[in-house]
């Protein structure tokens, strides 16, 4: 599953610095994050956010900054409250999706903060699926 | 309880609670190396991943849009568009000729002054071209497609620029219609839409009416050169009660299928 993120969070980083302005790269972080839970996501999110940079053509660092930030706040809101839901994830997607796109000066910050919120539940409810699909089968197994 | 939902359990195990307590010194680490690049490795850094991440980007470009298959009809419309084009710069060839410039080949911008550059990358109202300062590309510079301006040089780094269009609300600048030489000024809406406006009620403005630069060039050539065509009037908003009446302006470029422009450059 992990890796499956990863690969997605190459894809997006492709993507989102040439064609989308969606935040994918933070929708991936954020699902990353509640699967892995560990420091090492933060990484991987000052790499994404080097890449994003020179894709995008901000300052080297700023999205990177930005993005370590919010796997901070994730991995302090998960010492004491459970973060593997889909009512955190469509939350912290929103909250994190809006403050990207105001702070890097998108336009129509509701309704893509919106977008990436549900997209970021749907990621989450596939990874979910396939991960109790792949336990089931080695528990059978 | 934020949310409503469960508090976590706290970590058991020396492992987990080793790992939990690990998260501000690596956060402080990878904030630190974000920092420090910000601040004092800009340039080289920029400078070495964009050779890197430049033909990546160009391929990801190439492989997110689709190709440009033009229906008959569309077929038509961009022929229209052209010779509409066309006409205009005849227009404005016989101005100059009656203000005795004939002996002077007009082209507008120069072929020499034209650097091309593939898009490898789009952003809201902007795109991203694969040429930068270490082609003389410098901010302010304009972007055409034949004798259409795209838009302007709003960034440029090493080897990528990021070109503002004119669907950008910051853009604004004089322009004429090419038929009666009305005066305006070409303005965005926050909504996107291109508007010639300024434009004072007794003159007569024309759906179909191409909009031409008038020149805003300063010392240093940096500016809208004259002549470029902006867009075609699509619509005309004039009431009696207002002091100017305006016309929204149509691109006759379809920036979408663009996969090459060309800077104009010094």
């Amino acid at each position: 599953m992990i890796i499956l993120l990863l690969v997605l969070l190459l894809i997006s980083v492709f993507f989102e610095g040439t064609v989308t302005t969606l935040p994918l790269v933070f929708i991936c972080l954020v699902c990353l994050t509640i699967r892995m839970r560990s420091s090492a996501v933060f990484f991987i999110a000052f790499l994404a956010g080097i890449f994003l940079d020179t894709f995008a053509l901000r300052p080297i660092g700023v999205t990177s900054i930005f993005l370590l930030t919010a796997v901070l706040l994730i991995l302090l809101y998960q010492r004491k409250y459970e973060i593997n839901s889909y009512p955190f994830v469509f939350i912290a997607s929103f909250l994190g999706s809006f403050l990207y796109l105001l702070i890097f000066t998108y336009q129509n910050i509701f309704m893509m903060a919106g977008l990436s919120a549900v997209i970021a539940v749907l990621l989450f409810a596939i990874i979910r699926l396939i991960s109790n699909q792949f336990s089931l089968f080695h528990f059978e197994n | 309880m934020l949310l409503g939902l469960s508090k976590a359990n706290k970590p058991t195990t020396i492992a987990g609670m080793k790992r939990v307590r690990a998260v501000f010194p690596i956060f402080s680490i990878f904030l630190l190396l974000s920092l420090l690049i910000l601040f004092f490795f800009q340039n080289p850094l920029t400078n070495v991943l964009q050779i890197i991440t430049l033909p990546i980007q160009k391929w990801a470009f190439i492989a997110s849009t689709k190709p440009v298959v033009l229906t008959p009809q569309q077929q038509l419309q961009q022929e229209n568009n052209q010779l509409r084009a066309r006409l205009a710069q005849m227009q404005e060839i016989q101005k100059d000729n009656q203000a005795l410039h004939d002996q002077f080949l007009i082209t507008s911008p120069p072929p020499q002054q034209l650097l091309p550059a593939d898009i490898i990358g789009t952003q809201q109202n902007a795109l991203l071209i694969d040429k930068g300062t270490a082609d003389h590309v410098r901010v302010g510079n304009i972007v055409v497609v034949k004798n259409n301006i795209i838009g302007k040089i709003a960034k440029s780094t090493p080897h990528i620029a990021l070109v503002l269009l004119l669907s950008d609300p910051s853009t604004s600048f004089t322009a004429v219609t090419a038929k009666t030489g009305i005066h305006g000024i070409v303005k965005t809406l926050a909504n996107g839409t291109v508007v010639f406006g300024n434009v004072v009620l007794s003159d007569k403005l024309a759906v179909n009416d191409i909009i031409v630069t008038k020149g805003d060039q300063n010392l240093q050539g940096i500016g809208y050169p004259p002549g470029l065509i902006v867009g075609k009037i699509v619509s005309i908003d004039k009431q009696a009660s207002s002091l100017f009446q305006s016309g929204e302006i149509r691109s006759l470029v379809d920036v979408s299928r663009l996969r090459m422009v060309f800077v104009k450059t010094q």
